[in-house]
């Protein structure tokens, strides 16, 4: 009832390939995307490496939520990196479409797939 | 007091003036007084009769001189004749023939009074003629007293009294001598006096010579045949060397005591006349006249004691009467004193008068209306029935009786009572009426009191019914003040309790209360429920140890503290915390706080101390125990308070909250009492809420001296309505979706559905956070939510003030995504803050 648990988590981790995975998992609202925006903060964003936001286990998601994604993302292609959305939920999904955000951002339904064409995003610059 | 009769002493100073204490000092003196004067009385009496004995005896001493006097006389006058013979011729010329002729004129029987006869003795001592016949004495008698006395001295003499040889009788010699021509002695003349035995003179005794002794100059009493001394020597010599006088208390003569001994000396004989008489003989008029005199004053002395005790008698008896009547009046003010209501006062005042007017009295106490509401009738216990009784006309006369007289009334005869009450009165012979103010201003009423006799009603009666009137007054009032703040007291304590459980969604409260200590509304238990602002009920019950008024209070603020902490705290842990502030260091109260959100029907609590709440299945009848970790009572420093989750309860659950007073049986452990309270939990489910509470009670509260307190919640589906308000922050936010979601699956909503609706309901928050309250995080934000019919509507409401902002894309992002996820999306911008409302097919 009064859980303070975080409400969203977010672990970076880097794959072989250089791939670097942000996994959030939880409710991104206007404290999560607090969060979210201090964690991305310290990825080194010197090389601009290729980015996976895996919202696979993501539940939610409002409009500030989205604002820091946003903001987030620009932030990575600014530095030269590139994004992509690893397997948002029909709702997410939703959420992006009305806010027109699905364009902006490339959308993967797996996790694998969003790895591969953030790879292909690099190798194809 | 006692101001009513206006003149005249009040009551109290009557009866203090006839019960002062009886002046026994006064009393004393008087009759030590009275004691003295008989004493005086007897004193003066006893001196008459010493002067009366001594006046006796010496009129008995006067006697002994008259007798001597009379002896002396007698001796004189024979000794004269005697001396008259000597001289006679024949003697003188010493012719002894001429002698014996002249003698034979004095023979025995010629009437002379030498009764023994005379003779001339010659010098050598020998008798040479006698008046005897039988010839003169051959013997000499020379040897003898009166011979040589005469002679040798020349004088006559009287001897002491001989006892003749022959004859054997008493003789006194008398002797003088004779003379020659010549002057000289010739011999010496002897005249002989027989002594006759003494008589018991009848006239002799009369004139008070009983007792005479005649003792002569050797000792001989005369009186004696034998002529012996009186036995009592000492006296004798004692009576020789006093010429006279009078022995009071001696011994007599024959030695015996107590008498009284007077005697005189005669002279010529040289006797001693003696008075020889008892006391009792010689004082007995005296004795008597004492006898009689003290008789007199003891007498007049218990004549006057009688009295004496006669007037105190009746002086007491009256003291007595005043001082039951104070009795009687303290008793009654006593009495009065314990008086609860106004119906007691008017019975004590009846047996007051009852106990007064031992012979009958009556009493109506009517309200000044006249109407109806006055107390009946009432006749003293113990009178013998009165005939018939008042008729209730008399109520009307007497009143505007009373009120006419503006003080009081009485009425000592039929006749007044029959005129001044105009109506036929039955067996009423007196009366008195007064107005009382019934502790009520507004209602006095009038007093009467009824006597079957008729009564002098003096002014000390009239007093007593006055002051009795006012202590009547007194009391009502007393016990209407009494009243009043009895009344007070009771609606205080029950202001201490909640006196209504509120309306919440989704659940049903009954409640049973009973404080242990006797009078008392309320003890050291509580209980509440508040419904707050974001739709969740804490509810609670609580123990302040102790009983009574004392613990009441404490109790109270300990559940005022609750009402403000649980609406300001979210979690029952908190509440718990932060309650054991307001118990002082010498205070003891163990307390649990359940939680329960409606829309997610999760329950949470926190105890600290208390019996564990209990839950109740209502299909199967299991209960369980919502047990907390240990944690001491509120107050003790410990670690902090462990907030404890239970699941979701389901339709049908029954939580149970209670008070150590339901489970804690003298000889069972508690445990085993709580065993108890579940198996009748149990029994009662299916039951209303009101009369399960009631009778599981009954079943399982065992003392009724202790506080209990019960509170049973059943839970029971969402409403299709849903109101709410949350403090204007993100993190309620975030709080109210998941609680969103817990409704909406109630309301059996499906997944997408809820997801848009949530998600719109966020925006409108969020919105309400930008815009409404400038992000400053204060205000609060109303939320509505329906569903039914196929529809789901929600309003989101705020009180702040819409500001045009400076572009914000979120926001604009937040209403596109509204109006996108509802169908119907309406923003009021109203001035007293701004309402969203949105609707969607479930």
């Amino acid at each position: 009832m009064n859980e303070e648990r975080h409400v969203l988590s977010v672990s970076v981790t880097e794959d072989a390939h250089g791939v670097v995975v942000v996994s959030l998992a939880g409710e991104l609202d206007f404290v999560g995307g607090e969060d979210l925006s201090a964690r991305l903060a310290q990825i080194p964003v010197t090389a601009g490496p290729p980015v996976v936001l895996d919202v696979s286990a993501v539940r939610f998601i409002d409009s500030t939520g989205l604002n820091a994604l946003v903001t987030a993302a620009r932030a990575i292609e600014a530095n030269g990196g590139s994004v992509v959305v690893a397997g948002p939920s029909a709702h997410v999904r939703r959420v992006f479409e009305i806010a027109r955000l699905d364009h902006s951002f490339r959308l993967e339904e797996t996790l694998e797939g969003a790895l591969r064409a953030a790879l292909a995003a690099q190798a194809g610059e | 007091m006692g101001t009513r009769g206006g003149e005249g002493r009040s009551f109290e100073d009557t009866l203090s003036g006839a019960t002062a204490t009886f002046r026994r000092p006064l009393v004393v003196a008087a009759l030590l007084g009275f004691l003295a004067l008989i004493a005086v009385a007897l004193a003066f009496v006893w001196r008459q009769y010493d002067d009366a004995k001594h006046t006796a005896a010496h009129d008995l001493r006067s006697r002994a001189i008259l007798a001597a006097t009379v002896y002396d006389t007698y001796f004189h006058g024979q000794l004269e004749t005697l001396s008259a013979i000597a001289a006679a011729p024949a003697l003188t010329s010493g012719d002894v023939d001429a002698m014996r002729t002249y003698f034979a004129g004095f023979r025995p029987g010629s009437g002379t009074s030498f009764t023994a006869g005379i003779g001339w003795i010659d010098p050598s001592g020998h008798q040479r003629a006698t008046s005897d016949p039988n010839g003169p004495i051959t013997a000499s008698l020379a040897g003898r007293a009166y011979f040589k006395n005469a002679y040798g001295t020349g004088k006559p003499v009287v001897a002491d009294a001989v006892i003749a040889k022959q004859s054997r009788r008493r003789l006194i010699v008398m002797a003088v001598p004779t003379r020659g021509r010549r002057g000289h002695v010739t011999g010496v003349l002897a005249g002989g006096i027989v002594l006759r035995p003494s008589s018991n003179d009848a006239r002799a005794n009369d004139l008070g010579y009983a007792g005479l002794h005649v003792v002569d100059a050797s000792g001989h009493e005369l009186n004696r045949r034998d002529l012996a001394a009186p036995r009592n020597s000492r006296l004798v010599s004692q009576l020789e060397r006093a010429k006279q006088g009078v022995l009071i208390g001696a011994h007599g003569l024959d030695g015996s005591g107590g008498r009284v001994v007077a005697f005189a000396t005669s002279a010529a004989p040289k006797w001693t006349v003696v008075l020889d008489q008892p006391e009792g003989e010689v004082f007995g008029d005296a004795r008597r006249t004492l006898l009689r005199e003290v008789l007199l004053v003891c007498a007049a002395g218990l004549l006057g004691l009688a009295f004496f005790a006669w007037a105190l008698r009746r002086a007491r008896k009256s003291l007595r009467a005043s001082r039951a009547q104070v009795v009687r009046w303290s008793g009654l003010t006593r009495s009065l004193n314990g008086a609860a209501d106004p119906d007691e006062v008017y019975a004590m005042f009846l047996r007051a008068l009852a106990a007064e007017y031992p012979d009958g009295v009556s009493m109506l106490a009517v309200p000044s209306s006249g109407g109806e509401g006055g107390v009946a009738t009432s006749i003293a216990p113990g009178s013998r029935a009165l005939s018939g009784t008042p008729p209730d006309r008399i109520a009307a006369s007497v009143v505007g009786l009373v009120a006419s007289a503006e003080d009081r009334v009485a009425l000592t005869t039929t006749e007044d009572v029959r005129r001044a009450l105009g109506v036929e009165t039955g067996w009423v012979a007196s009366a008195y009426g007064v107005s009382l103010k019934d502790g009520d201003p507004r209602r006095p009423a009038v007093g009467l009191i009824l006597f079957p006799r008729e009564r002098a009603l003096d002014a000390n009666a009239l007093g007593l019914l006055d002051a009795y009137a006012d202590l009547v007054e007194q009391a009502l009032g007393r016990v209407r003040r009494h009243e009043q703040e009895h009344d007070a007291a009771v609606l205080l304590q029950q202001s201490l309790l909640p006196d209504r459980l509120p309306e919440a969604p989704g659940i049903e409260l009954a409640a049973h209360y009973r404080a242990g200590a006797p009078n008392t509304k309320v003890g050291g238990d509580w209980y509440d429920v508040v419904v707050r602002p974001d739709g969740i009920v804490h509810m609670t019950v609580g123990d302040v140890a102790g009983r009574g008024i004392d613990a009441a209070i404490s109790m109270g603020q300990l559940r005022n503290a609750f009402r403000a902490y649980a609406l300001e705290y979210l979690s029952p842990a908190e509440v718990v915390e932060r309650l054991g502030r307001h118990v002082a260091e010498d205070q003891m109260a163990t307390t649990v706080c359940v939680a329960y959100d409606p829309c997610t029907r999760e329950l949470a609590f926190a105890s600290a101390g208390h019996p564990p709440p209990l839950l109740l299945d209502g299909e199967s009848g299991e209960v369980a125990r919502l047990e907390a970790s240990y944690r001491g009572p509120l107050g003790w420093r410990s670690s902090s308070v462990v907030e404890h989750r239970e699941t979701v309860v389901s339709d049908g659950t029954t939580l149970a909250l209670y008070t150590d007073g339901l489970v804690e049986h003298r000889y069972v452990g508690i445990d085993d009492g709580i065993d108890r309270l579940a198996a009748a939990l149990s029994g009662a489910r299916g039951r209303g809420m009101e009369s399960a509470v009631d009778s599981v009670v009954a079943e399982v509260a065992p003392n009724p001296e202790d506080d209990v307190a019960l509170l049973l919640v059943s839970f029971g589906t969402a409403p299709a309505t849903l109101r709410l308000e949350i403090p204007a922050d993100p993190l309620e936010i975030r709080r109210l979706r998941r609680r969103v979601h817990g409704w909406l699956d109630q309301r059996a909503v499906d997944e997408g559905t809820q997801d848009a609706a949530v998600l719109a309901l966020n925006e409108a928050c969020a919105n309400s956070i930008e815009h409404g309250y400038r992000g400053t995080r204060q205000g609060t934000i109303s939320i509505e939510l329906a569903e039914g019919a196929g529809v789901l509507t929600i309003a989101v409401e705020d009180r702040g003030r819409w500001l045009e902002p400076r572009p914000n894309p979120n926001r604009g992002r937040g209403i596109m995504l509204m109006r996108h996820l509802m169908r119907k999306t309406e923003i009021h911008h109203r001035r007293g803050g701004t309402r969203v409302e949105l609707e969607t097919p479930v």
